[in-house]
């Protein structure tokens, strides 16, 4: 029933996506989960390729997964224009990180991110991130449909 | 005049007394004087007998001040009127040589005026004393003193501006020693010691502020390389973590999806990937720890060495398990970065809980002594030991003396005891014996 984004995952590592990705559809999450390859594809989704008009319709994701280091733009990139937008400011952002001692991590929280995840992304990491961020009820429902 | 009566010549006493006199009408004119007078004056009777007072001994010309003739007249104006002697002050009058020229005299005056029966002035006799010699060694006394009081103050001027310099000096120097060389010392023109003194400081000043810019300099080279490094260290250890999570992830997608197709061979394999990958995690995050020591910041607090001690032994007893018995001395109290200096304790307690866990009684003892400048803590134990030829490996970062096989680690404790201590401007160095254990000492200045 459910046809819009529901988890954005923005993560130029292939690796990295599909260890994320399977680590999360492993454990029956089956929520729909969109994978983009870099801050500029992230800003296209969400803004739209030319830029400031209306959102495209059913993209607003209801979570997004974001790498910090990207080619092209970077995720603090992507998080600030995000985080200083008044149509997206609310959607919930949580960093992947390869180290808890990241200094980018500061900025993150500076700029506004909800959470953030060390990867490996694990499913139980994934979990306690979005029931922190009072999100626990997506998950819920989607594993009960 | 001839003055005469029984039979004595008045006139040859009058001439030959001893003293200096001369005899003057009421208007001046000289009837009398005495041979000494004469020879005082430098003049000769004959040119001066009758003849005015003051044509004879007029002022000195070349003596703008002098005053000799119209005290001399006021003198005998008053005696002439009130028909009564008087004493002079001492005279300043200058007497004409015969070749024109005056020298400098003084005189005490006294002039006293002879009466007739009508009580008028007939005579007035002018006595006077040279009392040249007599002024003049007053004056040269007087000048003595003077003087003796300039150089009296030149002298305490000298002593007080000498005392200045050496109080410039001394201040300069107090300034070398505090490493400020902006001051110069003021050389005076008097070339003594002091101006020697002063031009060797300055030079000195100059040469060593000169020496300390070049040592700052290779200093902030070296620490602009250092943080290269580190930064460099920083990101290569953050680039090494996404292969080596895909290593490790997709090493467990083997062992959850495919372990069936998989013989024991297999599966041995696949666990020592796993346990490489695991083991090259551990080295990535060591080596992160230390970059990370290397940028951060000393906070310097009072530390309580044996609260410290018993904070890293709580943490051993839940992440190392061990048999080891701990002996710990009285501490001495330091100022050092709490969590870097708890680090050091923890990594070298830790060692020595490690290495003495195959003795068995192994023993670890912690203690602390005081020197000079520094205090020394010294973590002793019974354990494995090293041969003292390698001691120069033992705090290189990845340096190893032991075998995984033997003792598991890293080898970036020890890396990280020599970073943290040399941070605080400390010494490391260990004393050991192959096979009876080591001991490692750290130095920490004191502080004051």
């Amino acid at each position: 029933m459910n046809s819009e984004t529901e988890i954005l995952l923005v993560e130029d590592n292939m690796s990295d996506a599909e260890l994320t990705i399977r680590a999360l559809r492993k454990n029956n999450l089956v929520n729909k989960l969109v994978h983009l390859k870099d801050g500029a594809e992230a800003l296209d989704f969400i803004f739209g390729k030319d830029g400031k008009d209306a959102l495209p319709a059913g993209r607003t994701p209801k979570v997004i997964l974001l790498d910090l280091k990207m080619p092209k733009v970077d995720g603090i990139e992507v998080l600030r224009r995000i985080k200083s937008d008044e149509r997206t400011k609310t959607i919930p952002v949580v960093v992947l990180t390869s180290s808890k001692e990241d200094p980018d991590i500061k900025t993150c929280y500076a700029l506004g991110v909800n959470s953030y995840i060390v990867k490996p992304v694990e499913f139980e990491q994934f979990i306690k991130a979005v029931s922190d961020l009072g999100l626990y009820w997506m998950i819920l429902n989607q594993r009960s449909s | 005049m001839r003055i005469s009566g029984a039979g004595i010549d008045f006139q040859a006493l009058f001439e030959s007394a001893p003293g200096l006199f001369l005899v003057l009408l009421p208007d001046l004119k000289i009837v009398a004087v005495s041979d000494a007078y004469l020879e005082a004056t430098m003049t000769r009777r004959e040119k001066i007998m009758g003849r005015g007072l003051f044509e004879i001994f007029p002022d000195n010309p070349d003596d703008k001040t002098a005053d000799g003739v119209s005290n001399l007249r006021s003198s005998l104006n008053t005696i002439l009127k009130n028909k009564a002697s008087h004493t002079m002050a001492v005279q300043k009058y200058d007497i004409r040589r015969p070749d024109g020229t005056f020298e400098e005299r003084y005189w005490s005056p006294l002039n006293k005026p002879v009466l007739n029966a009508k009580k008028e002035v007939i005579y007035i006799i002018h006595r006077v004393e040279d009392v040249t010699d007599f002024v003049r060694l007053e004056k040269k006394g007087i000048e003595q003193a003077r003087l003796a009081r300039i150089e009296i103050r030149e002298k305490s001027l000298y002593i007080k501006d000498n005392e200045e310099r050496i109080n410039r000096i001394s201040d300069v120097l107090l300034m070398y020693t505090l490493r400020d060389f902006s001051q110069k010392i003021a050389v005076s023109e008097k070339g003594d010691e002091l101006d020697a003194i002063a031009v060797g400081l300055n030079t000195l000043g100059e040469e060593l502020e000169s020496h300390i810019k070049q040592v700052e300099d290779s200093n902030n080279q070296l620490e602009s390389v250092n943080n290269e490094l580190e930064a460099f260290t920083y990101s290569v250890s953050h680039d090494l973590r996404a292969p080596l999570r895909a290593v490790n992830g997709y090493a467990q997608v083997l062992v959850e999806d495919y372990s069936s197709s998989l013989d024991s061979e297999g599966k041995r394999i696949l666990e020592n990937v796993r346990y490489n990958a695991a083991k090259m995690g551990t080295l990535i995050d060591e080596l992160l720890a230390f970059s990370r020591l290397g940028r951060k910041e000393l906070k310097k607090t009072n530390i309580n060495m044996n609260e410290l001690v018993e904070g890293v032994f709580i943490t051993i007893d839940k992440t190392v398990p061990h048999k080891a018995e701990i002996r710990t001395g009285t501490l001495h109290t330091i100022m050092a970065d709490y969590g870097l200096i708890h680090q050091v304790v923890f990594n070298l307690v830790s060692n020595a809980v490690k290495y003495t866990s195959k003795r068995p009684k192994p023993l670890v003892e912690i203690s602390s002594e005081e020197k000079e400048n520094e205090v020394v803590f010294v973590v002793k134990d019974n354990g494995a030991g090293f041969d003292m030829k390698y001691a120069h490996k033992l705090f290189g970062v990845f340096q190893r003396l032991h075998s995984n096989e033997e003792f598991e680690g890293t080898g970036v404790g020890l890396a990280i005891v020599q970073r943290v201590i040399s941070k605080h401007g400390g010494r490391v160095w260990a004393e050991g014996v192959q096979g009876k254990g080591a001991t490692f000492y750290f130095s920490l200045t004191k502080t004051k």
